[in-house]
């Protein structure tokens, strides 16, 4: 009679991913060794708990490699190596901890025989340790990345063999980290080349135009499609009405005389904190030319 | 100032582990950092990957007695180098089992809007990276704010002439999988409501074009002005000095003596440099604000924009 152990503690059920670690995972897998296949490494982040209390969702966000050799189906992993390193991580990030460990896969294959034995020496870490399997083999349209939690299967007191089902993955950044990886995509485009990071004003600037752009481009594209909706060429979709509906209904409605207050208020603000600073630089070059005049 | 002719390329890996371990910063504790690479040529230099030192202990609390506080300080900053280089020793020995290049380059150290505290390291190594967390939100500049600079070869011989450091411009590169990752992330963004990916959602990390629209001025000017108060009032008292010489001198010569004036204030008058400082911090704290004001009067008009057509 199989049995499948469920743990009374919480589960966890979906995990989050920070692009650092997803692009060291992919940085570790271009330093492998030459004639390794695939690279494994373990994950560090932490836990948070989700809506229902049962539930606990894994924010992954760091990731390091470890030493790892394959040879006609038996495993050799530093274990040494795995605990130094994150004893070492541990001092500069405090609240990293393990949550699990990752692997590439260069077949397209996301689970082999030998994740098995790893996931073993995980499972020793932490409780319900979290596997994160990257597909590099790019044979397929995108990079796809799963995230597996293990469940074994216990019949009649003996351990048969390890469930793996999947959870749901997505990608979450801080503010910074999403401000960078936004500047990296717009410059994406030539092969090779490394790209500039924008630094002077008027790439600010050119920066605050684009998101503006975007901006006009949106609402453009709603509402042609509600033109279109009403005059019968497109059949409407209640569900993508709905949410127009939901986005317009969250711009506030104030009465335009308040508006115009609030408006001109924010643009005074603006203005003389603006004045202010100009005041306070010419008042220095003034000061400087003072002094060096004084110094005669 | 001139456009930097030196160019450090670096990884996104790497920069990506700065911006993360630098988010822990904040305006009185600041995170330093190793950068590993290799050097191409004299004017180029490449970082593959960086590192974080471990978090500082805690400054040694003020003593009465002000030499054997003197004598603490140093014996902590000492076993904090010691620390750190242990750390460094042990990290690159394990970085080099993974084939990661374990060659130092270059340390980098968070900024708090514009201003940072320069740690002694343990072996202080010429190239740094300054990373600007505060300044780097999307609602404060809109961009990620790094520099990079290099001492000269001359400065460190003692002679300052020329200029302490040299500024290097800094460019990202990719390499082939992190550009298809890159790719991946921009076509969730454009595709965000209809289509999911198999598996992926790359739901809140996407665009950041609609937050740096965002109208909150507050958080970033305050702290800017706050700064700016703070050395109006170290200009003031290095003025103050001055004028005082200056009087001194004029009181003398009015007392009938003669004075030489121009030997007077070589020997005795108060050295320029910290008021010259001052001047030219007050400066960029201005320039910040006025950049600030000028894209919020931007926004506003376009918010304006927005009610009316509704």
């Amino acid at each position: 009679m199989l049995q499948l152990s469920s743990p009374t503690s919480t589960r966890t059920t979906s995990a989050q991913i920070h692009p650092v670690a997803l692009f060291s995972i992919l940085e570790a897998f271009t330093r492998r060794s030459e004639g390794s296949t695939r690279v494994i490494g373990t994950l560090l982040g932490k836990y948070v708990d989700t809506v229902a209390s049962t539930d606990r969702s894994v924010i992954i966000e760091n990731a390091f490699a470890i030493p790892y050799k394959e040879k006609d189906g038996e495993v050799a992993i530093g274990k040494d190596f795995a605990e130094q390193m994150y004893k070492l991580h541990r001092r500069a990030h405090k609240n990293a901890r393990v949550v699990g460990w990752f692997s590439t896969s260069s077949t397209g294959e996301m689970i082999v025989e030998s994740t098995a034995t790893v996931q073993s020496y995980y499972a020793e870490q932490c409780p319900d340790c979290l596997h994160l399997s990257v597909d590099t083999s790019l044979t397929t349209d995108n990079l796809s990345l799963s995230a597996y939690i293990c469940t074994p299967l216990v019949a009649a007191g003996r351990s048969l063999a390890n469930m793996f089902h999947e959870i749901k993955l997505t990608t979450v950044s801080s503010d910074c980290e999403r401000l960078f990886v936004d500047s990296l995509v717009r410059s994406n485009n030539v092969e090779g080349e490394p790209a500039d990071l924008a630094n002077s004003e008027q790439d600010n600037m050119s920066s605050l135009e684009s998101s503006m752009a975007n901006l006009s481009e949106m609402l453009e594209k709603a509402s042609k499609y509600v033109d279109d909706v009403v005059e019968g060429r497109v059949a409407g979709d209640n569900a993508i009405g709905r949410r127009i509906a939901d986005a317009v209904g969250n711009v506030p409605r104030i009465r335009p005389e308040v508006f115009e207050r609030m408006f001109n208020n924010n643009l005074q603000d603006l203005l003389m904190v603006m004045y202010l600073s100009n005041l306070t630089k010419t008042q220095l070059t003034i000061a400087e030319k003072l002094q060096e005049s004084l110094m005669v | 100032m001139a456009r930097p002719t030196n160019t450090l390329i670096i990884d996104s890996v790497a920069l990506l582990k700065v911006i993360s371990h630098c988010s822990q910063s904040s305006s009185s504790s600041s995170s330093t950092g190793v950068l590993l690479g290799m050097e191409v040529d004299p004017n180029t230099i490449h970082v593959s990957s960086s590192f974080g030192h471990p978090e500082k202990r805690q400054a040694a609390a003020k003593d009465d007695d002000d030499e054997e506080g003197d004598g603490k300080k140093h014996r902590d900053r000492r076993g904090v180098e010691e620390e750190e280089a242990a750390y460094e020793a042990e990290m690159l020995r394990m970085l080099k089992t993974v084939n990661v290049d374990a060659n130092i380059v270059g340390c980098y150290t968070s900024m708090f809007l514009g201003t940072f505290t320069p740690s002694l390291l343990s072996a202080p190594h010429p190239l740094v990276l300054l990373y600007d967390p505060a300044q780097s939100s999307s609602s404060a500049t809109g961009n990620i704010v790094v520099r990079c600079f290099k001492l000269r070869e001359s400065a460190i011989e003692g002679d300052s002439t020329n200029g302490l450091y040299d500024e290097w411009a800094v460019k990202v590169s990719n390499n082939g999988l992190a550009r298809s990752a890159l790719y991946d992330l921009n076509r969730a963004n454009k595709a965000k409501a209809s289509t999911v990916l198999k598996n992926n959602d790359y739901g809140k990390s996407g665009s950041v074009d609609f937050e740096r629209l965002d109208l909150s001025t507050n958080p970033f000017v305050e702290k800017n002005l706050s700064f700016l108060s703070t050395w109006v009032d170290e200009l003031v008292s290095e003025q103050s000095k001055y004028s005082n010489f200056a009087r001194s001198l004029y009181k003398e010569e009015q007392a009938g003596s003669s004075v030489d004036k121009a030997s007077r204030w070589k020997q005795g008058g108060p050295s320029r440099l910290d008021g010259l400082l001052a001047g030219t911090q007050l400066d960029t704290y201005c320039d910040n604000v006025l950049g600030h004001g000028q894209r919020g009067i931007k926004k506003t008009w376009v918010m304006g924009a927005v009610s009316a057509g509704k």
